[in-house]
């Protein structure tokens, strides 16, 4: 199965998304640790703390409240004390309850219950001394006489008060000293609690700066991924399809997915196009070609020769021309004697022959049947004349192989020569005249003549 | 524009959860309830709780005394003045699902009327003969005779409406037609949590959760006010603590009235009491005005009789005992108790209770008592002084308004029997005429003031104490009632 572009910007997605996803796990983790923590801290411990202090408060109070009977002048006070122990005594119960039902509490109920206990029966003794320390108050102070025995029974019941409200203090310190020492204990579990939910915390924070980083290093990664292997490919193809002639080499091909199935099918047409423009090319070439050759001898034709004569009268060049006039010496006998097939592979022999004979600058064409024109620009008039003449020595001792025979030809030459640009054509008369003075005189000859301004006027 | 947009969102789900986290309202009551049924028990703390919170009645009474239409929307009274016809509000739910209708009318006021149904003020409504139901959401109640208190007596707690399927679990799980429900109650702890119900035929209540606690203990209750734990407790009067926290600037302080009678009430069974000289020497044995003294920052009206001074009827017999502890004794000794009566004075754990039964036990053996001064809690004094009158005195505030029949009511706990006061408060239910009904109202005052039924001491105050910025809450307690509904934060 080949994975596509899709399904590995999905794949790379997915991974971002899981990572973040992740993160956001560590965090919830985190929140749920800090709310339950501070719930239990709360709920449980605060709570546990609060009930605690408050024992502790109670249990002061009730020595205070032991203070407060001792003190009573009245039953109203003594009872109101009274009734204020009593609350206390009941509050400091449950709260020792509440306490020994939290689960980090160990409270040692045997140690603290006789104490309690010994607490509230001295507060009972107390309260009992009081009430009959008033009631004889009230007759020592009321009552005619003084009663001695009342008097002594004052000072020993003032002794017995005194000395239950200094053990009530002692047994007061005791349960203190119990309830506040687990105060201490459930602070420093509060506390350790509490430090533990940050030390947690914190590690849940690295985890989530990790998480973080990872993501991040995710994302950059995917635009490194789509850049390298989406946009920058697309931009590659771009690129080679933006050029005047795109070629199929210039177009990326690599690669298994979306992108490289497409590249492939613009390579393929690119080739294509390609192809044809070739043909197309290769038939305009042939076009081109045979408007302006010869298609027997391949050499210039004469629609040719006319537009490059009327190109060099127009063009102004300082140089100077000599022009040529070529024709096949009795080639009427030769059509008549072996046939028109023959006499063009004459034609064509002898092309190839002239062709040969003159440089390649030389402009050479066809113009009729069996005549040729030559124009040469960069050569002198001798030159042109040893060319010329060279030619015609060589067409005359090499006989022309035909299939099954051999053919002697001759030709004439008329050469006119030096002459400016504009005159080209005058030349060319000139050259044509010398020609048929050439035929004239014998044929196989050079008739040739260097021209003046007169002659060209 | 959409920075803006979005910061505002922003803002908005950061604020959100601040202000739907409020904490429940703490509501305080002070006295631990029997069971949260207002039909089963005389137990005022009942009603403060549940009254127009839980339960609803045809009518209510608002917080000026005011008869107010509730779950009857309208009612037409007939020509003679005996048959009642009652248009009951469409589409009210109970907190279990069931709709009100006219059958369930009908099972709860024959419920109500049921001499075996345990209502503790049935015979507030012994005018009513035949409650039925008709078409169209319509009840008639037809009487014996007619009653113009029956308005007023059908909003009062004890006739709050109630369906079958849970009549019989609503001391444990009430269920009514009012605005909160009940999302639990923890009987041992004394912790009740309401919550705004949402099939409440009314307006949705401002407060939506609210706690409500009974904390007996008096040191217990006053460090959970100083804590600053508690928002609302309607009855703070006889405590010390209300001076200072009123400087604290986090409380503010109410001074409203009741119609609560408190009284130190005598147990007429037994032997010495049941003598008229000893209950008339216990009352000239108490000085009323000095006894006002308990309550810090309050001057409630002192009362002569078991009658409130803002009723029209009221006769003013504060003096009818003065003050006169010589006259006390004389009258013990007339009556044969100058030495060893001894009573048992047990005293329920009401702030007031408490603080008054310090000075009455002084005042009492000043004049040769011997008291034996006894704390009870609220579920005691409930079973073994009210159901079991196992008691020689108590003091306590009867708060149910014009509630005058208790005397005329046999085997109620003060075991007062008098033909004389039974006669007239027959002639008094069947007086229609209002100058006529007064006098015998009048006259009825008197005969308890002469009988010296018990020592009719004052009105209860109604000291109430919240915290800033609470506001709705009644001053004054016509009935007893904390009206959650409209209470508010502002």
């Amino acid at each position: 199965m080949k994975w596509g572009l899709t399904v590995k910007v999905t794949l790379l997605s997915c991974l971002v998304v899981a990572v973040l996803l992740m993160a956001v796990g560590f965090a919830l983790v985190a929140f749920k640790q800090y709310k339950t923590t501070l719930e239990r801290v709360t709920g449980e411990q605060l709570e546990a703390l609060m009930t605690a202090t408050r024992l502790v408060q109670q249990t002061e109070g009730l020595v205070n409240a032991s203070a407060m009977l001792l003190l009573a002048e009245n039953h109203i006070k003594r009872r109101e004390a009274l009734f204020e122990a009593q609350d206390r005594k009941e509050w400091i119960n449950r709260l020792v309850d509440e306490l020994q039902a939290h689960p980090g509490v160990r409270i040692h109920n045997e140690d603290l219950e006789p104490s309690r206990n010994q607490l509230i029966a001295n507060l009972n003794r107390i309260n009992e001394l009081v009430r009959q320390r008033i009631n004889l108050r009230a007759d020592v102070y009321f009552q005619e006489s003084t009663n001695r025995d009342d008097l002594r029974q004052l000072e020993r019941i003032n002794a017995e008060i005194g000395e239950m409200i200094r053990a009530n203090e002692e047994l007061s310190k005791d349960l203190t000293v119990a309830v506040s020492y687990q105060v201490n204990q459930l602070r420093s579990s509060m506390r350790m609690e509490v430090e533990d939910l940050n030390f947690r915390i914190l590690h849940q924070e690295n985890r989530l700066l990790i998480t973080v980083l990872l993501a991040f290093a995710l994302v950059l990664l995917t635009s490194f991924y789509i850049h390298r292997f989406v946009v920058a490919r697309v931009i590659e193809l771009q690129r080679a399809l933006s050029q005047t002639h795109p070629q199929p080499s210039d177009i990326p091909v690599r690669g298994e997915d979306e992108i490289a199935w497409m590249a492939q099918s613009i390579h393929r047409y690119v080739g294509k196009i390609q192809e044809n423009e070739n043909k197309i090319l290769e038939m305009n070439r042939e076009l081109s070609f045979l408007a302006t050759h010869d298609a027997l001898t391949q050499l210039h034709n004469r629609h040719f020769f006319d537009r490059r004569i009327h190109e060099i009268t127009h063009c102004q060049e300082d140089k100077s021309y000599s022009a040529a006039m070529i024709d096949i010496d009795l080639f009427k006998a030769v059509n008549d004697s072996l046939g028109h097939a023959a006499g063009d592979q004459v034609i064509k022999a002898f092309a190839r022959l002239l062709r040969g004979s003159l440089p390649e600058e030389v402009l050479l064409a066809r113009i009729g049947g069996e005549e040729f024109a030559v124009v040469f620009a960069d050569q002198s008039f001798d030159e042109a004349r040893q060319y010329l003449d060279s030619f015609r020595q060589k067409l005359h001792k090499q006989p022309i192989h035909l299939a099954d025979q051999t053919v002697r030809i001759t030709a004439s030459l008329g050469l006119a020569g030096y002459c400016p640009a504009g005159s080209i054509n005058a030349c060319l008369k000139r050259a044509d005249e010398l020609l048929y003075e050439a035929k004239q005189q014998g044929r196989n000859q050079l008739k040739m003549q260097r021209l003046t301004e007169v002659d060209l006027c | 524009m959409l920075t803006r947009l979005v910061l505002g969102l922003v803002i908005l789900l950061l604020a959100w959860p601040l202000q739907a986290n409020r904490d429940p309202l703490h509501v305080e009551l002070h006295l631990e309830p029997p069971h949260l049924d207002p039909t089963l028990t005389p137990a005022s703390t009942v009603a403060e709780a549940t009254y127009g919170n839980i339960f609803q009645g045809l009518t209510r009474i608002n917080r000026d005394g005011e008869v107010e239409p509730l779950l009857a929307r309208d009612w037409i009274l007939s020509p003679d003045g005996l048959t009642y016809t009652f248009h009951l509000r469409e589409g009210v739910h109970f907190h279990n699902g069931r709709l009100l209708t006219p059958e369930v009318v009908v099972f709860s006021l024959e419920r109500l009327l049921d001499p075996a149904g345990g209502n503790s003020q049935r015979e507030l409504y012994a005018s009513i003969r035949k409650v039925e139901a008709l078409a169209a959401q319509r009840v008639r109640i037809e009487l014996h005779y007619p009653d113009s208190l029956l308005l007023f007596r059908l909003g009062l707690s004890a006739a709050v409406l109630v369906e079958p399927d849970s009549a019989e679990t609503n001391t444990e799980q009430p269920v009514g037609t009012g605005p909160y429900r009940v999302t639990h109650w923890d009987a041992a702890k004394n912790r009740l949590n309401l919550y705004a119900f949402a099939d409440y035929w009314g307006d949705k209540p401002a407060i939506s959760e609210a706690l409500i606690t009974f904390t007996s203990n008096r040191v217990e209750l006053e460090a959970s006010l100083l804590e600053g734990q508690i928002d609302l407790y309607p009855n703070i009067s006889p405590m010390d603590s209300v001076v200072r926290l009123t400087e604290r600037g986090d409380y503010v302080i109410n001074n409203g009235v009741t119609q609560g009678e408190t009284l130190l009430v005598m147990n007429h069974a037994h032997p010495a009491l049941a003598d008229r000289r000893v209950r008339q020497a216990i009352n000239h044995a108490i000085d009323k005005r000095e006894l006002l003294n308990i309550y810090p920052r309050a001057n409630p009206p002192l009362i002569g009789s078991h009658f409130s001074p803002l009723d029209a009827a009221y006769v003013d017999l504060v003096d009818y005992y003065p003050y006169d502890p010589g006259r006390a004794r004389d009258l013990l000794l007339e009556a044969g108790y100058a030495q060893g009566l001894t009573l048992r004075f047990r005293v329920p754990p009401a702030l007031y209770a408490q603080q008054a039964s310090l000075y009455l036990a002084d005042y009492l053996e000043a004049v040769g008592i011997n008291i034996q001064l006894e704390r009870v809690t609220w579920p005691q004094w409930l079973e073994e002084v009210f159901n079991e009158q196992r008691y020689d005195l108590t003091v306590i505030a009867h708060v149910e308004p014009l509630d005058l029949d208790i005397y005329a009511r046999e085997d109620y706990y003060f075991n007062y029997v008098s033909e004389d006061f039974q006669q007239l408060w027959q002639a008094i239910t069947r007086e229609a005429d209002p100058v006529q009904r007064q006098l015998l109202l009048g006259q009825a005052q008197e005969l308890l003031a002469a009988d010296a039924v018990h020592v009719f001491l004052h009105i209860k105050p109604q000291q109430s104490i919240r915290k800033k910025g609470l506001r709705g809450f009644w001053i004054n307690a016509p009935v007893p009632a904390v009206m959650l509904e409209e209470l508010y934060w502002e």
